[in-house]
């Protein structure tokens, strides 16, 4: 029989709304109990047939009793666990001290019995109802025993006593004791399950946005299961574009911190390798050698006989573990994904914690999904409000400075230079030229870039051979014949990175050349634009660290460069030129 | 004594009144070029056209109504009215779809002034031109249109002198390159004199950049793509 699990049925010493609430529930049920047994020997004179005065006055001490607690528990907002001991103690007594007025083991009071151990099994769950039926047998059984001795009431009672029931009745008290309390125990944790969906269910939602609802939605699991970190991956299934949130646990932070990353295409196999629909593994080390065990589930939940999944090699460094456990799922025909926990650690069934998490993340995935849905339409609606102003930008601004320009133009050749003003006509022009060259550059980044490595070095040519036109800047760009391997995350920054630098060529330089290289060396990619310009004012070969200290290079390029996990290195020859390189480490060699 | 020069007849299509107007001015202030007309959209740049019969036809891409390409599309390539695109940015893809629709140049709306005459008398003179420099045949110009004219030779250098050139295009140093070529740093500055004395360039990027458009890369450079 499954006991409470660690986490998932954690209880506190600060008792809930909840219990109050179960109190309430009870002290009703009890006071009801109370009253209907005081009116039903009111109405049979028969009963009790001894000890009428005794008798009478527990029905209504306990009915009295039963009043109280009404009352006291309507307005109670919290309850002390010493008072709900105080309360249980009290209801397993009641049954012991009526039931010894009236006919003792063979009292049709023994109802109340019945009671205590559904009271148990209603606050708790499977061990605390059980002991409660235990804890009721002694004392059935020590009443019975007292009064066949004759050391409490008379010897009339003991001549009644009659084996056979009280064996019966004890019996009767610990198969109750035992099924309510499963009975119980079962509709507490499914419960708890339904709270645990429903918090992280309600922690997901468009209004936070999609990062928010990860964090919130993987620190409830994390807090569930008692695991120290969670990684979750998903994969459109059509694109192919990956992406992993890894959520750690840490001493400091209540909340474990999330960070995120698009997969590259070379590791995606790190996270979507052949495995069952659910597995459990960890690694138990005994006297002579350590031992992998696993537990998995199918896809209907059904356990598997040696479920053995293929865990990378890269997956394992990445997330060492002694304890791991993962369930996959997929949304329509858009999306899969696997949620793996690192050290999971839950008082409960392997294979019911594996059934439990799936559960969850089947139910809190769509919401989690349309949370994706919806920062994609605000992204789009972004990148398409870019594109407006970009586009307006040029229809309006670009065309009358352009069209300012071919007037100015238009002026100078026409005027006699007697009074010098073609210079000045000359001069003005340049800072039209200057304002839509700018404008031009505003545009661009505005509009959003969408490339994918297969098409990356191609795009990185167009880009050069676009800014050789449009400047006249002699520019050519090389590259090996490559199988590019990026994530289309990465593919955009290297796009972007390249579109700044050549900006910053034009803008500060005044290169005539600029040559541009993308290849692969030593395991790395790399980006070289070469210009044979004004160059920095440093002269030598600056690392990132060296630009940073220095507050030197283009702010913009480092920025992402950092971002991206990559190196750069500024190298300088005032006016002679200089050469920008970024070497991104590939990761699928 | 020679016949007075017959102006080019000119029409400008572009939605952008300003624009139109700067334009004029400009092109107005050559002897050789007589704007016609002007069109602000598609429609009228296809009547004028055919009313007007202009040498050239000026006209932007993206505008109400008819767009710059369908009519292009509508005067098809067999017209003998040279159409010049003016254009805010020139995308590979454009270029392609303005010349295969009959587009004789594809030039940028904010060119240099002069270059802007030049296209106009390069598509005159039955020339193609894209961005800055004049495409000497459709052919051409569709294959590569995102490649300058490179005449391509040896222009006197030497098997030494070309394997040095294809290390400086790779990027390496002198001493690298000695290294490659198993001589002394000494010898790479002489090599590297000499090759600037005879493409003319001044500089080790510039002699790449040269290198790159005029075809001066030896045979293991045969994969490298460039632009």
């Amino acid at each position: 029989m499954a006991s409470s699990p660690r986490h998932l049925f954690r209880t506190s010493d600060a008792l809930t709304s909840d219990v109050v609430r179960v109190e309430r529930v009870l002290a009703t049920g009890r006071a009801v109990l109370a009253i209907c047994s005081l009116v039903a020997i009111s109405i049979d004179p028969s009963q009790p047939a001894r000890y009428v005065v005794v008798a009478y006055s527990l029905f209504a001490l306990y009915a009295v009793h039963s009043l109280i607690l009404v009352a006291w528990l309507r307005d109670a907002k919290r309850l002390t666990v010493g008072a709900l001991r105080w309360i249980h103690g009290a209801d397993v007594v009641w049954p012991v001290l009526i039931t010894l007025f009236t006919e003792g083991s063979s009292s049709p009071f023994f109802l109340f019995f019945v009671f205590v151990v559904i009271a148990a099994a209603y606050r708790w769950g499977f061990r605390e109802t059980l002991a409660t039926a235990a804890v009721t047998v002694v004392l059935l059984l020590a009443e019975t025993a007292l009064v066949a001795t004759g050391r409490v009431a008379t010897e009339h009672l003991a001549d009644e006593i009659e084996p056979n029931r009280v064996v019966m009745r004890a019996t009767y008290l610990m198969l109750m004791g035992f099924l309510l309390g499963y009975l119980g125990e079962e509709e507490k944790r499914l419960r708890r399950e339904h709270d645990l969906v429903a918090r992280a269910t309600a922690r997901a939602g468009s209004q936070v946005g999609l990062w928010e609802t990860l964090r919130s939605v993987l620190s409830e699991v994390i807090r569930a299961f008692g695991a120290q970190g969670a990684v979750f991956a998903m994969e459109q299934m059509e694109s192919g574009r990956g992406f992993v949130w890894e959520a750690r646990t840490s001493p400091e932070e209540t909340d474990p911190g999330l960070s995120t990353f698009e997969l590259e295409p070379s590791e995606r196999g790190r996270y979507f390798f052949e495995a069952p629909a659910g597995f459990w593994r960890w690694r138990s080390s005994s006297d002579r050698a350590e031992m992998v065990q696993c537990i998995g589930i199918d896809e209907a939940g059904i356990r598997l006989r040696e479920p053995r999944p293929a865990i990378p090699a890269g997956f394992e460094a990445l997330y060492p573990h002694q304890s791991l456990m993962a369930v996959s799922f997929q949304f329509r025909e858009e999306w899969r994904g696997r949620l793996f926990l690192i050290e999971p650690e839950v008082a409960m069934p392997k294979d019911s914690a594996i059934r439990l998490l799936r559960t969850l993340v089947e139910q809190v995935a769509p919401t989690v999904y349309s949370v994706y849905l919806g920062s994609r339409l605000r992204a789009q609606a972004r990148a398409l409000e870019r594109s407006r102003v970009a586009a307006e930008i040029h229809d309006g601004a670009v065309q009358s400075l352009i069209a300012v320009e071919l007037e100015i133009e238009a002026l100078r050749r026409r005027m006699n230079d007697s009074l010098g003003a073609t210079e000045d006509l000359a001069r003005l022009k340049g800072l039209v030229r200057q304002e839509v060259l700018e404008l031009r550059d505003l545009m661009q980044n505005l509009r959003p870039v969408d490339v994918d490595s297969r098409e990356l070095p191609a795009y990185l040519k167009d880009t050069v051979e676009k800014f050789r036109r449009e400047t006249g800047i002699e520019a050519v760009f090389i590259s090996e014949p490559l199988d590019v391997c990026l994530s289309p995350g990465l593919c955009r920054e290297f796009a972007q990175i390249l579109r700044e630098a050549l900006v910053n060529v034009r803008k500060h330089s005044g290169a005539r050349n600029v040559l541009v290289r993308f290849g692969c060396e030593n395991g790395a990619y790399n980006l070289v634009v070469d210009d044979d310009g004004s160059g920095f004012p440093f002269s030598g070969s600056w690392s990132q660290n060296d630009l940073d200290a220095n507050r030197r290079g283009p702010a913009v390029i480092r920025e992402r460069v950092r971002a991206i996990g990559a190196e750069m290195r500024i190298e300088s020859n005032p006016g002679h030129g200089s050469r920008l390189e970024i070497k991104l480490p590939r990761k699928d060699v | 004594m020679s016949e007075p020069q017959v102006p080019i007849g000119i029409v400008i299509a572009d939605d952008h009144t300003l624009f139109r107007a700067g334009l004029r001015k400009l092109l107005e202030t050559e002897p050789d070029f007589e704007v016609l007309g002007e069109a602000r959209n598609g429609e009228e740049a296809l009547r004028l056209a055919r009313t007007l019969e202009p040498d050239v036809l000026l006209l932007d891409l993206a505008m109400p109504g008819v767009s710059g390409l369908e009519a292009l599309r509508e005067l098809g390539p067999t017209s003998k009215l040279r159409t010049l695109v003016l254009t805010a940015s020139i995308e590979t893809e454009q270029i392609v779809q303005a010349l295969q629709l009959g587009a004789r140049g594809v030039v940028l709306k904010d060119a240099a002034t002069e270059i802007l005459f030049k296209s106009i008398r390069a598509v005159m003179k039955g020339e193609y031109w894209v961005g800055r420099e004049k495409v000497s045949d459709l052919v051409e110009a569709l294959q590569t249109p995102t490649r300058p004219v490179a005449a391509t030779g040896r222009y006197g250098l030497t098997d030494r002198e070309l394997q040095v050139v294809a290390a400086i295009v790779e990027g390496l140093t002198n001493r690298e390159i000695a290294t490659k070529l198993a001589i002394s740093e000494q010898t790479v500055k002489h090599h590297l004199t000499s090759i600037f004395d005879k493409v003319g360039v001044s500089n080790r990027l510039e002699l790449a950049v040269f290198a790159v458009h005029h075809g001066l890369l030896g045979p293991s450079q045969a994969q490298v793509d460039s632009t």
